[in-house]
């Protein structure tokens, strides 16, 4: 073979790709893009938008009283267009993209379609990959029909081409998301009625937080006084705000880092996960990969935590968490959250029944448990998820201290002894309510029974106390902190009592009631409460596990 | 001759209900295998578990030596499944329907050309390539399915009711299709509730009732079997009851019974001294009309294995 003819090959396929085909992609555009329907999307999307940057002008105008063009570069006023655009388009995708992607799967099938398309060579990943692609390809074209209106925008100035090229880019981003939350829902439930009602229900829950927290920054940015020298780091990751946001940088650990990458970085990384579950519950196929998922899991909880602290409570944070104390606080609050949610889904589905249940849980290298798809695999999972957050916090509170209070004084402001007691504690608090989850999934019949009342669960042990608390005030009109006797020691069933420790020191009998042990050991109560209760819920899920009955396999 | 399709102890229950009861057959290369029994036998249920979209309860499958539990990945290569039940994609045309299931295949782009035009031809589609899947009739459909089953060459076809809900040209048009296969050297294991479209053309007949098989091997022993030996009909002008007493007294005669005012005899005994039980009846007198054996069909004997177990 000639020299040019090698590097012909060698360069030009592969740099244009051709070679690469997904026979998904190729049907689903040639069905999608067939007739009039996709033009006239096209179409009604870039007449929205029109109308919306036609309304921003006039109103502008109207009120500024001139149409001058001298006046457009005071106003910024390519910029307000832009940023109305930007807008417009990010909520336009969160609606489009859901129904785009909702009935991917459910459509093949209630078309029974599907154990044709299973039985071919394809994998579950190209199969979803083949969906979600098509869906992106998709919306990409929406987003260059905008471009002409952005290029209108960039006419009046007061915006960079640079700007508007990475809003685009975190509108990308954002789209990807949603894609493949659609993509998901689609591959988990049977009618695309549900799916879509999910999709659009998680992408609500997903754009309207962090939406209404990027606009408020962006608000204070602009007419607050907050500082631009400070941004939140994961501002970028609405894509309402990418006009403003695109080329900001948020400070975490004294770092500058640009809010569109950190956005775009964790918004690739969700789409990957929620892709690859997807992927995982296609019918007919085995794609479970729950080594992955648990690992973009814990990469993406672990480093948005890190960042999250070096951000908010770095120097020259607004937020004012500058206490080593609260710090804590703030750690543990965000570990619990994630953690906790998380129980439920990892601590329930069909156990072995070949191996007594202890044995699962107990013996065997750990290493392998936790990426195993079983509950047992999933309690050890959630205690490296709480572990692996405490290491992740500790990491970010040593590299703060310097920052915050000097040199040599982090050990002083935070009091590493009480952390790790604490951590220990908590640990125990979910391990137990994990196990019970566990033994859930021994009794119930179906793995939505044993995950509803593991939920049940958790939400009981973090309120009977506080309910014992209020109906203590209320019907005697006494101070509950002057409370004993044996019922109030399920206090240390209470995980809650652990944030008190840290947040307040517990004083005995003045932030809490008179618990058995002195305040200082507190943790070795609740510590050993729930080591009971997770042997105690292990001990009957090994009896139940025997016989059968308990959530089936598949 | 090898086996393609080994099934042993088979068993799927769904909640309490056992739709497959330990089944066990074999299938050998180039076998059309007839699948028979009425409804909700677990005809479909075994056929998908052996194409791997069931789970098996209890026992296992192994298509060409692999088994259907441990490689299903590969057991999906070398089957070509039709299901009883199928839809198409909306705005399809039919060469982009066979294109995408070509290369769903991983079959190279170069090769997809000629293979759909092959298939088509074969399944008589060649006029219909440019029209949209939909606007098919349900017996093109059908065929369209079995040409997209035949794309990636595979070594076994389940075909499961092909023939259902089909008019009767479309249903012969089937038939003839099936036919071609056979010549073609498939390996086929088709099921049916209708058993007439399936004499023609089966050599293994597997008889399946309420999760069990009844029955399954040769179709001609399998009759041989359900008949109990022959049936002899003979017409008389008169004296029928005379007649019957005398062929009760032959040797080899098992059982006489008057039918359609004909007599019908069971003779189990050796085949080729059948004439001497006309040689009887004409010695002793009688007007014998006609004399011949009669031809069990498969609904016969699919009547006569399945009794007691049906009622």
């Amino acid at each position: 073979m000639s020299t040019p003819e090698l590097i012909r090959r060698l360069t030009l396929d592969r740099a244009l790709a051709l070679r690469y085909e997904n026979p998904v992609v190729t049907k689903e555009l040639r069905t999608r893009m067939r007739g009039a329907k996709a033009h006239w999307t096209m179409l009604a999307y870039i007449l929205v938008l029109g109308i919306c940057l036609l309304f921003a002008y006039d109103e502008w105008a109207s009120h500024a009283g001139t149409y001058d063009p001298q006046a457009w570069l005071q106003a910024r006023i390519g910029f307000r267009l832009f940023n109305v655009l930007t807008w417009a388009q990010a909520i336009l995708i969160a609606l489009i993209a859901p129904s785009l992607t909702a009935g991917m799967i459910t459509l093949e099938r209630e078309q029974q379609t599907i154990e044709m398309l299973s039985l071919t060579t394809l994998s579950a990943r190209n199969i979803i990959a083949g969906k979600a692609t098509s869906a992106m390809l998709f919306i990409l074209m929406l987003l260059a029909s905008s471009l002409p209106l952005a290029g209108i925008c960039l006419m009046f100035g007061s915006i960079s081409p640079a700007e508007i090229a990475v809003t685009y880019l975190m509108l990308v981003g954002w789209s990807f998301v949603f894609v493949s939350i659609g993509t998901l829902f689609s591959a988990l439930l049977k009618r695309t009625s549900g799916a879509s009602l999910a999709a659009f229900g998680c992408t609500a829950m997903y754009a309207f937080p962090l939406t209404s927290v990027a606009f408020g920054l962006d608000y204070a940015h602009r007419y607050g006084g907050l500082p631009s020298s400070w941004r939140f780091v994961f501002s970028g990751m609405s894509a309402c705000t990418a006009a403003a946001d695109a080329l900001g940088l948020a400070p975490v650990f004294g770092v500058r880092l640009p809010v569109a990458v950190v956005a775009i970085a964790f918004e690739a990384a969700i789409g990957v996960l929620l892709l690859t579950v997807a992927a995982s519950h296609l019918p007919y196929h085995r794609a479970h990969r729950p080594a992955l998922i648990r690992s973009l899991l814990l990469a993406i909880s672990l480093v948005g935590i890190f960042l999250f602290l070096g951000n908010t409570a770095g120097p020259a944070s607004p937020t004012g968490l500058t206490s080593g104390r609260d710090l804590v606080l703030v750690t543990f609050v965000a570990l619990l959250q994630i953690v906790t949610l998380a129980i439920p889904i990892f601590s329930t589905g069909p156990v072995r029944k070949t191996v007594p249940l202890w044995r699962d849980l107990l013996l065997g290298p750990a290493y392998r448990k936790v990426f195993e798809n079983r509950p047992p695999g999933g309690v050890w999972f959630l205690a490296l998820w709480f572990v692996a957050g405490c290491g992740v916090a500790l990491l970010a509170i040593s590299m703060l201290g310097p920052l915050l209070w000097g040199p040599g004084t982090t050990a002083a402001a935070v009091g590493w002894l009480e952390f790790i007691e604490c951590a220990v504690a908590l640990l125990a608090a979910i391990v137990g309510m994990a196990i019970v989850g566990v033994l859930f999934s021994t009794l119930a019949s179906s793995r939505q029974a044993a995950a509803a009342l593991t939920i049940v669960f958790i939400v009981v042990a973090w309120a009977v106390f506080p309910i014992m608390v209020a109906q203590y005030t209320s019907h005697y009109g006494y101070d509950w902190r002057q409370a004993d006797g044996p019922l109030w020691q399920l206090g240390y069933l209470w995980p809650g009592l652990m944030l008190l420790k840290v947040g307040t020191q517990f004083n005995q009998g003045v932030d809490g009631p008179n618990l058995w042990l002195p305040a200082s050991d507190a943790w070795i109560g609740c510590t050993t409460a729930w080591l009971a209760v997770g042997a105690a819920a292990l001990y009957a899920a090994s009896r139940r596990a025997s016989r059968p009955g308990g959530v089936p396999d598949e | 001759m090898n086996v393609v399709l080994r099934t042993e102890n088979l068993t799927k229950c769904f909640g309490s209900l056992v739709a497959v009861n330990e089944l066990s057959f074999e299938v050998e290369q180039g076998d059309i295998m007839g699948f028979i029994g009425p409804n909700g036998a677990g005809k479909t249920t075994t056929i998908k578990m052996l194409a791997t979209l069931l789970k098996p309860t209890g026992g296992t499958a192994y298509v060409d030596g692999t088994n259907v539990l441990e490689a299903p990945e590969e057991v999906r290569k070398i089957i070509g499944y039709m299901p009883d039940f199928f839809g198409v994609y909306d705005d399809v045309k039919v060469w982009e329907y066979l294109d995408f299931f070509a290369a769903a295949y991983k079959i190279p782009r170069q090769k997809r050309q000629p293979i759909i035009d092959d298939v088509l031809e074969l399944t008589d589609l060649s006029s219909k390539r440019e029209d949209f899947v939909e606007s098919l009739s349900r017996g093109m459909k059908q065929r369209l399915c079995l040409a997209k089953t035949l794309l990636h060459d595979p070594k076994v076809l389940l075909l499961d009711e092909p023939a259902s809900g089909l008019d009767p040209r479309a249903r012969i048009e089937i038939k003839e299709l099936l036919k071609e296969l056979k010549s073609m050297g498939k390996t086929i294991l088709i099921s049916s509730h209708i058993l007439p479209e399936l004499e023609d053309f089966c050599n293994k007949v597997a008889i399946i009732e309420k999760g069990e098989l009844i029955v399954s091997g040769d179709v001609s022993l399998i009759m041989e079997q359900a008949r109990g030996g022959r049936l002899i009909e003979v017409s008389l002008v008169d004296r029928q009851e005379e007649a019957s007493a005398l062929l009760g007294s032959l040797p080899g005669v098992k059982a006489v019974r008057p039918e359609d005012g004909m007599l019908k005899v069971q003779y189990a005994g050796d085949p080729d001294r059948k004439h001497e039980i006309l040689t009887a009846l004409v010695a002793a007198g009688f007007k014998v009309q006609s004399f011949a054996e009669a031809e069990l069909d498969l609904e016969d004997v699919f009547m006569k294995v399945t009794q007691g177990v049906v009622a």
